[in-house]
Order: C-alpha cells, then structure tokens, then sequence
C-alpha cells in the first residue's frame, strides 16, 4: 500500500487498487477452477464430500467475484469516469456471476441429495466452461478497457515496475490463500449439517439410498 | 491513568507537528488534487465491509447448527 509507485496520468495513485482488486478476480477464478475440478470428481466417486466442495468454492467465489465487481466499479468510477461502462471484461463477468448465482438458486431448488448434487456438477462444469472464455478471451478479441485487452498493454508490459511486484505478487497469493480458507470454513459448516442429517453414511450414496428412504430436505 | 491517556495525546500530538514540518509539500498537492487515493481508500473499505459481512452470515450458519446439535444429542 504505501510503496513507491509509477506517476501515470489518469490512474496517479488509484494504481495502488491493483493490490486489491486484481487479487480478488484470482482469488474467484482459482476458486472456480477448484468447483471444476471437484464437480467432475463428484462425477468420477459420487461422493457427496465432493459436491460439497465443489459448491462451497463456488459461494467462496462469488464472494471474491462481488468484492471484485464492485472494486473494479469503484476505480472505474476516478479512472474511467463512469461506475459502469459497457465494456466486455464487464459484461463478461457480470453475465458470469449471475450464472453462478443462478447456480445456487438450481442447486437450492432441487430437494434430492443425489440429483442435486450430479445436476450441481454438470452445470457447474458448464458454467465454468462458458465463465472463463467470457472473461480472458472476448474482451482480448474486442476492445476493452481493461489493460492486456484489446490491444491495450497490460499493466505487466511498463506500468507494473519491480517494487510493485514485489507486494503484487504476495498479495496475490494472500488473498488466493483467504478464498481457501474461507471456502473450508463453509465446507465444514455444510459438512456438519450433512452429518447432523444422516451421520458419516450419509457421503457415500449407497449408503444413503438404504439410509434415507425418501427424499431429504436440507 | 490520567497521566497515560495525556502521554499517548501529547505523543500524537507531536507526531503532528513533525509532519507538517517535514512534508514534501509537491507530493502533498499531488495527493490532494489527484483525489484518486480516496478510490483506493473506497476499495479498501468495501473489501472489509464485505469479509465482515460474510463473516456475520458464516456466524448466524454455525449458531444454527449449534442449536441443531444441541437438539440432537440432548
């Protein structure tokens, strides 16, 4: 925060956001990517653990995504001059989040343990699919306003200078480090209130299916 | 007590004092008319507005299941 920074014109010393705000869109993708990964291994094991991983990442990641859009509003608002331009990296992740909202609305509207979690997986490897080529790859494709888009040099080519890095980079990893952590502490809220519900049995779905007889709610 | 609470104000007081005699007077008026270090300020108050926010819904979940737990094994 209180490093020396580049004098640009427009940014002056907003640039010190990117300590912050960019962080938060690493910290979300990663998260996603985590949802990815344990979707399709719920696939592979059937496992509710995973699900419930998968989905815990993704609350995790629209909590870094939120704090993400709405900083990212916030220096638009000094830099650009505007809370919200129509810029694609924008639209892009404001179609994405609401996907991933959408997600959770899906996930709560489906009672069955075992249904929720394989629909969960699926769209979830879907969205993800559709999320991230909406956010690096069209706004590279088009113009944009962002820096690294369309044409314009990233803030990595001349901007970022050495002692910027020097607290970027920690910073990246801190606040990737707070989405893991934040992720298992809804992780294990949600594990227990599995647990409560149907004691360890409950994770592996055959258990389950001699367990519980009908439909669960949760 | 007294005598403490009147250190830590004279402390502070004195940090004061020194910086308005030492301030880069240019980096000052950059500050001032760039405004764009509120933005950062702004940033930085949402962010931990939003953690503390999650924070008190994570919480309410656990206060929740306590409950729950004390039902089921009591």
């Amino acid at each position: 925060m209180l490093v020396t920074v580049p004098e640009l014109p427009i940014l002056h010393e907003s640039i010190r956001s990117l300590f912050y705000h960019v962080p938060m869109w690493f910290a979300m993708t990663l998260m996603l990517l985590f949802s990815c990964i344990f979707s399709i291994r719920y696939l592979i094991t059937q496992n509710l653990y995973d699900d419930v991983i998968a989905f815990s990442s993704v609350k995790a990641a629209l909590l870094f995504g939120c704090l993400g859009l709405v900083t990212g509003m916030e220096w638009a608002r000094t830099t650009w001059g505007a809370w919200w331009v129509n810029d694609p990296k924008l639209m892009g992740a404001a179609v994405g989040l609401l996907l991933y909202f959408a997600y959770i609305v899906l996930r709560g509207s489906i009672d069955d343990l075992d249904r929720r979690a394989r629909v969960a997986s699926v769209t979830g490897i879907m969205f993800y699919a559709i999320f991230i080529p909406a956010i690096f790859i069209v706004p590279r494709l088009t113009d944009s306003l962002h820096p690294g888009n369309g044409g314009n040099p990233g803030f990595s080519s001349y901007d970022l200078d050495s002692k910027m890095r020097l607290i970027f980079y920690p910073a990246v990893i801190g606040w990737t480090l707070l989405a893991g952590w934040i992720m298992t502490l809804i992780a294990r809220s949600r594990l227990i209130e599995l647990e409560l519900l149907g004691g360890k049995e409950i994770f592996y779905s055959k258990n389950r299916m001699q367990k519980l007889q009908e439909p669960a709610h949760v | 007590m007294k005598n403490n609470f009147f250190l830590i104000i004279f402390c502070f007081l004195s940090l004061c004092i020194q910086a308005q005699n030492t301030a880069d007077e240019t980096a000052a008026r950059f500050l001032r008319e760039s405004n764009s270090l509120y933005a950062v300020i702004t940033i930085l108050v949402t962010i931990f507005a939003g953690i503390i926010l999650f924070l008190i819904l994570q919480d309410k979940k656990i206060s929740k299941l306590e409950k729950q737990l004390k039902a089921k094994y009591q």
